[in-house]
């Protein structure tokens, strides 16, 4: 192999390497993929936060409070199954999964980005760590208002 | 309420595929940057050495793919090497006769030696190697050996008489905007076409220069005064081909 081959073979690898990222079948240019991956990542956290909240909500009305409960109760989940394993299931998911994804592909991308977006990059990533947290914390306080009070099924036995 | 949970629980399986995207990519990012390096490494064999294909050694690398790419490269001869390594971008260095069991060729003064590389990893790693290389932009550190090493091999070829530039090494000191350059002349001839390959280059080593200043300049200037055989060197030549 000559130089020129050579060269020709690793242009062409990083043309392939070139290929944008698809999140849910938007493609995104991977100069800014430091930035939009922790945004999408925000934003579904954030999604998921909103839904958890109502959720929480609807948990604590007391007109519908028993019945819901027994739906959640027994909704195929495992953020609301009871146990340390789909607890910790839970928290890989939502917590240590998003945010060393976030932080890993931050390490990979830091020499290559610009100042702003490593800043940006970092902020959106902390951002990412605070919401997951926060919907740990939720689904936890939903977990065990469920399981630890007595259902609907065991009141007055 | 059914559909609003199977909702929240769809969301949540985004996520998760959301960071696993992320995660692939993340870990293909690593290879994508061994390309750009491996790349930027054959750029510059291929810029010098179609310019000066007796002064550059062929461009090793600690990666897999550009030891492979590399070996095309073995029957090149030369005098002075360039290796990059990746860590967090790109380092630079230039190694050195003395690498033990390696692999280059060289024709060094006219005589060939073969240095076998044991481990190249091993020795990129060495802490001797590493406490000579700064972490710099590749496209940067080649826009300045090239520059540097041009215009100074134009500046002592272009009259008759000159010592002629041979060689020369380039190694940026870590933590500090200094580079040391080395270089190697050999004597100018009545002709100054030919050279005298019986005699050793001479080498001028010249420590943490500046890369923005005028250091070189004073620096040649004392040799001068020292009444070294290079005095002819176009000062000013040698002095723009680090700016």
């Amino acid at each position: 192999m000559t130089p020129h081959e050579a060269a020709a073979v690793v242009e062409r690898e990083m043309k392939a390497q070139n290929q944008p990222i698809s999140f849910f079948g938007i493609k995104v240019p991977r100069s800014v993929a430091g930035i939009v991956a922790p945004l999408i990542c925000l934003g579904s956290l954030f999604y998921l936060v909103a839904h958890v909240l109502r959720m929480n909500q609807l948990l604590h009305d007391p007109l519908r409070k028993e019945v819901i409960s027994v739906e959640v109760d027994t909704f195929p989940w495992i953020a609301l199954y009871p146990g340390v394993v789909s607890q910790m299931a839970t928290t890989a998911s939502i917590l240590v999964l998003p945010v060393v994804a976030n932080c890993y592909l931050m390490f990979q991308l830091w020499h290559g980005n610009s100042t702003s977006q490593r800043f940006l990059g970092a902020v959106l990533t902390i951002c990412v760590l605070a919401a997951s947290t926060y919907l740990c914390r939720k689904l936890r306080q939903i977990n065990k208002g469920l399981h630890d009070s007595p259902g609907p099924d065991k009141v007055g036995t | 309420m059914e559909e609003f949970l199977k909702t929240a629980r769809a969301i949540h399986r985004g996520v998760v595929t959301v960071a696993m995207t992320i995660l692939l990519f993340g870990l293909s990012s690593d290879s994508y940057s061994r390309y750009i390096t491996a790349l930027a490494s054959l750029r510059l064999f291929d810029e010098v050495s179609s310019k000066e294909p007796d002064y550059w050694s062929f461009v090793q690398s600690r990666h897999p793919q550009q030891k492979q790419m590399a070996s095309c490269f073995e029957n090149v001869s030369s005098s002075t090497g360039i290796a990059l390594s990746e860590g967090f971008g790109a380092k630079i260095a230039v190694l050195e006769p003395d690498v033990p069991d390696g692999e280059w060729r060289d024709t060094h003064n006219g005589m060939k030696r073969v240095w076998t590389v044991r481990s190249l990893d091993a020795f990129m790693s060495s802490p001797r190697h590493d406490a000579r290389s700064l972490e710099l932009d590749i496209s940067e550190c080649r826009r300045r050996i090239m520059s540097a090493f041009t215009k100074i091999h134009e500046a002592t070829t272009s009259e008759t008489g000159k010592p002629r530039l041979e060689s020369a090494d380039v190694n940026y000191l870590r933590d500090s905007a200094q580079a040391e350059l080395r270089l190697y002349f050999r004597a100018g001839t009545a002709s100054g076409t030919q050279q005298n390959m019986e005699a050793e280059p001479e080498l001028v080593s010249c420590r943490a220069i500046e890369l923005s200043d005028t250091g070189f300049d004073d620096w040649l200037s004392q040799r001068e005064e020292s009444g070294a055989t290079y005095k002819r060197l176009n000062k000013q030549a040698l002095s723009v081909g680090l700016a």
